[in-house]
C-alpha cells in the first residue's frame, strides 16, 4: 500500500493496483463504465459489435432487396428509417453498412498500429540517422490531408476493399509512429533500461521485453480513437465514388446516394449521418475515457464530492 | 502564559479512497509558540506531511478533517471563511516545499510571480516601483546577490538552491508569523542545505517568526529544532524540547529510530534496525500501533491504544509511563524507570 | 597524476575521463559549430583492493554516478583506463562485455525505476541467468537469490510497484548478486528508505560482502552512511577527485578544505554535537560542470585560495598507503583553527 506523498504536496493516496490481466480488466471496464462519457462509449461499441455480428439478424430486410414501389418513404413502421431511391431499407442497409465501416476500420486501423509501432519503436531505441530518415518519411506522409493521400494512393492501387484498408493504414501510421518514437525515447532513459544492459542484455531483448510492454497502453487508446478516424475516411472515399463499389451499402456511399435525393426525402442522409455520428462519438468518449482512467495521477481515488 | 501561535488539538484526518477510508491522522496534539522553532519527524506513512497540508487546509480532494481543532493566533481555522483563509495563507502562515521548481511558475519572472503576490493581498494599491523595490530588498536578505537584476530572471535560470531561497523570500514577503517547511531540505545537497537551514534560523532569531519544519532527517531537526515531535502512522507518539528526545528518548519507537541511524561509531557492529514494517494505514492494529515492533510490549499494547500523556515539559504516548495501569499490566523496561527532569 | 597501482588492486582507474557533448544533430556536427562540453567526469584515478569498501562521495554534479557507469560501460568513456583484475575495461565492445558482467555489477539507486515494471520477480531474479545463457548448474534458484538478500518466496510473484521500498532494493541486489560478481558498485543504496529499512539494507549489504567476499564501491551523498559502511573514503567534486584516504583519518581529519567543509556542513543527530555547526557554513554554489572555474574548482569557494589556485589545477598528490590529496596549499592550512568558509 503507497501512501504517495510528493514533497510538500499533500498526499493523493490511492488503492493498490496489480493482479492478472482478466482482473485488471475488468476493473479497467468497471472505471469506465462508471463515468457517464465512459458507458456511452462502451454501450455504443457494445451495440456495434453486436449489430456488426448479427447483421443478418437483426436487420428486418436484406441491404440490396429493392422494392421500387417503396422508394424514397420516411420512417414507418414497415421501414423504421424509411427507403432510399431504389426502395432499399434504410435501417438494414445502415446496419450492414456497419459491416463495412468496423470491416475496414480495424484491419486498417491495425495495420496502422503495428507499422508505425515498429517504426516508432526502430526510430526511437536506435536513434540517429535511422530516426531522421523515418521522421522525415512521416512529415511526408502527414504532409497530406489523409483523403487526399488516399485518393492518390488508390489511384495507383485501384479501388477495391482491400486497398481501402492499406491505404488508410498508410495514412494514420505516422500517427502512431511519432507517439512510440516519443514514448520509446522518454523509456529508453528509463532506469530499468540501464539495469538490462548491465546485466546483458542485447537491443532486441530490451526493445521486445521491456519497452513494449510499457508503451502499449496508450496505444490501445489511440486505436480507439483512431476508430472513428479511420470509419470516416472510408466513408469520404465512398462518397467519392472510389470506396467499395456500389451496391455495397457503405454509410459513404448511402451518403453520396442519399444526396441526390435529398430535396424530395432526406431520410438516407439522415440515417447515415446518425450512424457515423453515433459511432464516431461513441468511440471518442470510450476513447477519452480510457486515456482519463488510464491516467496513473487519478487512478484510485474517488471523487469526493465536498458535502 | 502567553497563548501559543499555533495549537494543534486532537487532529484526525482521513483520505477516502476505493480501497476505503484511511485513517492518516489521529488525535495529534502540539503547540508551537512564538519564535519557536518546532520540528515534526517520522518516517513514511508517518503522516508529517499530511500534517502540514492540514495545517493550511491545502489537502488533497479526497483529504477531509474529520476531528479536532486548529488553532491560529487565538482563531479556530475551521471557523474561517474561505476568504479569510486565504488571507491566512501567506499573511500569517506561509509554507515552503521540497521542490521549488514545480512551486514557481516557469513562464513568469520570479519578479512578476513575486509582486503579484503581494499584490494580492493587499488592501490599497501601493505604487509599482514600492512593491518592486520591496521585493528586491526581499531577494537580498534570503542571500539573491544582485538581486536588483535577478528580478527580471525566469526560474529555470536558477540553480536549486537559490530557487529554495527564492520560495523562502515568497513566503517572507507578509511577513507571517509561523512558517511551514515541509521536507525543505530533503531535495538539496549537504551544502546547500547547511546555508538554507542557517538561513531559517537567522529568520527566526531577527524576525522571530516561528517555524514548523517537516523532515524524515533526523540530523536536521537534531541541528534546527528547539522542540520535536515524533509521529508514527498518524500518531504523535513523543513530544519534547530536542535535547530530551535525542538524549533520552522516552518512546521505545523514538529510541529504536535514533539507534538504527548509522554512524561511524557503529562500524563494524550490525546495526539496530527495527523489526518488521509500518503498519499499513488500511489494516491498522487495534491498540498500540508500535506494539508489533516494539520490544517492551505487554499485553494491554494490543489492546488498547495508550493516551497522551504529559511528564514535564514532554508528552509520550505509551504505557510504559501510564500509571494508572496496576503495576502486573504495565509493560517494563529497565531505561524508562529513570526519573524524567521537570 | 600518476599514483601506482597497489598491489592485489581488483579495480584499477587511471585519468578516466567522460565528457557530454552538449549539442547533437547531424547539422550542427556538419557545421561544426560550437558544442558545449560538459566534463562529467574529468580525470579520475583511484585503486580498489580486493574486499576493500571504497565510499564515493559527492554532491551533485561531483560525476560519482557517471564515473560508476563509466566503468559498467553503460556510458562510453572519453579518455583513461579502468581495469578490472587487470584486465582493460575502457572501449569494449558490447560482445566483449558479456563475460565480464559476471564479475562487476552495479545495485541501481532507484529500485522502483530499474525494476522493469511488466515482470515478476521470479522472472527479474531469472533474467540474468537467460540473458548470459548460463548453464542451470551454475544458476541460483529463485529461492536462494530471495533468500540471501532476506525476502521469503513469497515476494517471488509479486511485481515491483508491490513491493516496498526496502523489498525492491533487496531485489535489485538480488538481480546484481546473481551472477556471482566480485565487484558491486552501489549507487546510493540507502535514498529513499526510511531509517529502518535503511539500517536493514546496510546490515544486510554487511553480511553478503563478510560472506561473500564481495568489493564495494559505495556511491553516496550520505556521510553517515559512508562512515559506517566504507574502509576508505574518496570524494570528488565537480568530477575530479580531491581527496582519498582511510575513512576514520578522513573522517577525524581531513586534509582538503572541501572534504572539511562537507563534513562540517553534515547535520548528526544529536543535538549537542550540532551546536554551533551552522555558524560557519560554506557558501557560494556547486558550479556546474557545464562551465567549471578554472584551476581548483574548488577555489571560489574556498577561504586559502590564492593566485595559483585560480590559475593552476592541482594534481592528485599521492602520500602512500592509498592517501590522496589534489590541494596546493594542503600543507599549510590547518583545518582544526579556521573553518573554510569563503563567503556565506
Amino acid at each position: 500500500m503507497a501512501v504517495a506523498s510528493q514533497g510538500g504536496e499533500a498526499a493523493v493516496v490511492r488503492a493498490p493496483a496489480g493482479g492478472g490481466v482478466m482482473t485488471r480488466l475488468g476493473r479497467l471496464i468497471r472505471e469506465v463504465a462508471r463515468r457517464p462519457a465512459g458507458l456511452f462509449g462502451l454501450l455504443v461499441v457494445c451495440l456495434l459489435f453486436v449489430v456488426v455480428v448479427a447483421a443478418p439478424v437483426v436487420a428486418p430486410y436484406g441491404p440490396y432487396d429493392q422494392s421500387i414501389v417503396e422508394r424514397l418513404q420516411g420512417p414507418s413502421l414497415k421501414h423504421l428509417l424509411g427507403t432510399d431511391e431504389l426502395g432499399r431499407d434504410l435501417l438494414s442497409r445502415v446496419i450492414f453498412g456497419a459491416r463495412i465501416a468496423l470491416g475496414v476500420a480495424i484491419p486498417a486501423v491495425l495495420i496502422a498500429m503495428f507499422v508505425g509501432m515498429l517504426t516508432g519503436l526502430i526510430s526511437g531505441y536506435v536513434g540517429r540517422s535511422v530516426d531522421q530518415v523515418a521522421i522525415v518519411g512521416m512529415d511526408a506522409i502527414q504532409a497530406f490531408p489523409a483523403v487526399i493521400l488516399a485518393l492518390a494512393l488508390l489511384a495507383v492501387l485501384g479501388p477495391s476493399l482491400r486497398n481501402v484498408v492499406i491505404v488508410i493504414g498508410v495514412a494514420l501510421a505516422p500517427g502512431y509512429a511519432r507517439v512510440v518514437r516519443a514514448m520509446t525515447r522518454a523509456a529508453k532513459q528509463n532506469q530499468y533500461v540501464e539495469a538490462e544492459v548491465s546485466l546483458g542484455a542485447g537491443t532486441t531483448r530490451i526493445a521486445v521485453h521491456h519497452l513494449l510492454p510499457n508503451i502499449a497502453a496508450p496505444l490501445f487508446i489511440l486505436t480507439a480513437m483512431d476508430i472513428p478516424s479511420a470509419i470516416a475516411i472510408e466513408a469520404g472515399l465512398a462518397f467519392l465514388g472510389l470506396g467499395v463499389p456500389p451496391p455495397s451499402p457503405s454509410w459513404g456511399a448511402l451518403l453520396s446516394d442519399g444526396f441526390r435525393y435529398v430535396l424530395i426525402s432526406p431520410w438516407a442522409i439522415i440515417a447515415a449521418s446518425a450512424a457515423l455520428m453515433l459511432t464516431t462519438l461513441g468511440f471518442a468518449m470510450l476513447g477519452e475515457t480510457l486515456r482519463d482512467v488510464l491516467d496513473p495521477k487519478l487512478s484510485g481515488t474517488r471523487r469526493w464530492r465536498k458535502r | 502564559m502567553t497563548q501559543p501561535l499555533l495549537t494543534v488539538d486532537g487532529l484526525e484526518v482521513v483520505y477516502h479512497t476505493d480501497a476505503g477510508t484511511l485513517p492518516a491522522l489521529s488525535d495529534v496534539c502540539f503547540e508551537v509558540r512564538e519564535g519557536q522553532i518546532v520540528g515534526v519527524v517520522g518516517e513514511s506513512g508517518c503522516g508529517k506531511s499530511t500534517l502540514g497540508a492540514a495545517l493550511l487546509r491545502l489537502l488533497a480532494p479526497n483529504g477531509e478533517i474529520v476531528g479536532g481543532h486548529v488553532m491560529f493566533a487565538g482563531r479556530d481555522l475551521a471557523s474561517l471563511s474561505a476568504g479569510e483563509l486565504r488571507t491566512l495563507r501567506g499573511q500569517g502562515v506561509a509554507m515552503i516545499f521540497q521542490d521549488p521548481l514545480t512551486s514557481l511558475n516557469p513562464t513568469f519572472t520570479i519578479g512578476q510571480q513575486m509582486i503579484d503576490a503581494q499584490r494580492a493581498h493587499q488592501q490599497t494599491r501601493e505604487s509599482k516601483s514600492v512593491v518592486r523595490q520591496r521585493t528586491i530588498d526581499a531577494l537580498t536578505r534570503v542571500g539573491i546577490p544582485d538581486a536588483a537584476r535577478r528580478i527580471d530572471n525566469h526560474p529555470h535560470e536558477f540553480s536549486g538552491g537559490m530557487r529554495q531561497r527564492i520560495m523562502i523570500a515568497i513566503a517572507l514577503l507578509h511577513e507571517p508569523s509561523l512558517l511551514i517547511a515541509d521536507e525543505a531540505t530533503s531535495a538539496l545537497d549537504v551544502t546547500l542545505e547547511a546555508q538554507i537551514l542557517k538561513l531559517l534560523k537567522e529568520i527566526n532569531a531577527v524576525h522571530g517568526t516561528a517555524i514548523l519544519l517537516i523532515s524524515h532527517n533526523l540530523g536536521v531537526i537534531a541541528e534546527v529544532c528547539e522542540r520535536v515531535v515524533v509521529m508514527y502512522a498518524g500518531r504523535a507518539v513523543e513530544e519534547g524540547d530536542v535535547y530530551s528526545i535525542f538524549d533520552r528518548p522516552l518512546h521505545p519507537y523514538s529510541r529504536a529510530l535514533l539507534a538504527a541511524v548509522p554512524s561511524p561509531q557503529h562500524r563494524g557492529t550490525t546495526l539496530a534496525a527495527i523489526p518488521g514494517r509500518v503498519p499499513s494505514l488500511l489494516a491498522l492494529p487495534p491498540g498500540c500501533k508500535f506494539a508489533d515492533r516494539c520490544g517492551y510490549a505487554a499485553a494491554v499494547c494490543f489492546t488498547r491504544e495508550p493516551a497522551s500523556l504529559s511528564r514535564g515539559g514532554l508528552r509520550v504516548r505509551c504505557f510504559l509511563y501510564d500509571d494508572s495501569l496496576p503495576e502486573a499490566d504495565k509493560p517494563r523496561a529497565d531505561w524508562a524507570t529513570e526519573p524524567v527532569p521537570a | 597524476m600518476t599514483a601506482e597501482p597497489h598491489n592485489g588492486a581488483l579495480l584499477s582507474v587511471r585519468d578516466l575521463q567522460t565528457f557530454f557533448s552538449d549539442r547533437q544533430g547531424a547539422i550542427a556536427r556538419l557545421l561544426r559549430h560550437k558544442t558545449g562540453e560538459v566534463r562529467a567526469v574529468d580525470g579520475v584515478s583511484f585503486d580498489v583492493v580486493r574486499g576493500e569498501t571504497l565510499g564515493l562521495v559527492g554532491e551533485s554534479g561531483s560525476g560519482k554516478s557517471t564515473l560508476a557507469r563509466t566503468v559498467l560501460g553503460l556510458v562510453p568513456a572519453t579518455g583513461g583506463s579502468a581495469r578490472l583484475d587487470g584486465r582493460e575495461l575502457v572501449g569494449l565492445g558490447r560482445r566483449d562485455w558479456r563475460p565480464l558482467r559476471r564479475r562487476i555489477q552495479m545495485i541501481f539507486q532507484d529500485p522502483g525505476s530499474s525494476l522493469s515494471p511488466r515482470f515478476r520477480v521470479s522472472f527479474l531474479l531469472r533474467e540474468p541467468y537467460v540473458i548470459n545463457k548460463v548453464p542451470l548448474d551454475q544458476q541460483s534458484s529463485v529461492d536462494e537469490l530471495l533468500d540471501m538478500v532476506g525476502l521469503s518466496s513469497e515476494q517471488a510473484d509479486k511485481y515491483p510497484h508491490e513491493l516496498s521500498g526496502g523489498q525492491a532494493r533487496r531485489v535489485s541486489i538480488a538481480r546484481a548478486l546473481a551472477l556471482h560478481p566480485e565487484v558491486l558498485f552501489a549507487d546510493e543504496p540507502t535514498a529513499g528508505l526510511d531509517v529502518s529499512a535503511a539500517a536493514s539494507i546496510l546490515n544486510l549489504m554487511r553480511d553478503l560482502r563478510d560472506r561473500l567476499g564481495l568489493t564495494y564501491v559505495l556511491i553516496t551523498h550520505d556521510l553517515n552512511v559512508v562512515g559506517y559502511f566504507a574502509d576508505r573514503i574518496a570524494v570528488m567534486y565537480v568530477g575530479q577527485l580531491v581527496e582519498i584516504g582511510l575513512g576514520d583519518r578522513i573522517l577525524a581529519h581531513p586534509r582538503h578544505p572541501y572534504t572539511h567543509a562537507l563534513l562540517s556542513c553534515a547535520p548528526v543527530p544529536d543535538p549537542h554535537l550540532n551546536e554551533g555547526h551552522l555558524d560557519n557554513v560554506l557558501g557560494g554554489e556547486i558550479p556546474s560542470p557545464h562551465d567549471p572555474p578554472s584551476g581548483c574548482r574548488f577555489h571560489p569557494r574556498c577561504a586559502y585560495a590564492d593566485p595559483q589556485c585560480t590559475d593552476e589545477v592541482p594534481q592528485l598528490e599521492d602520500l602512500g598507503e592509498g592517501e590522496m590529496v589534489a590541494c596546493h596549499h594542503w600543507r599549510q592550512i590547518d583545518l582544526t583553527k579556521q573553518p573554510a568558509v569563503a563567503e556565506t
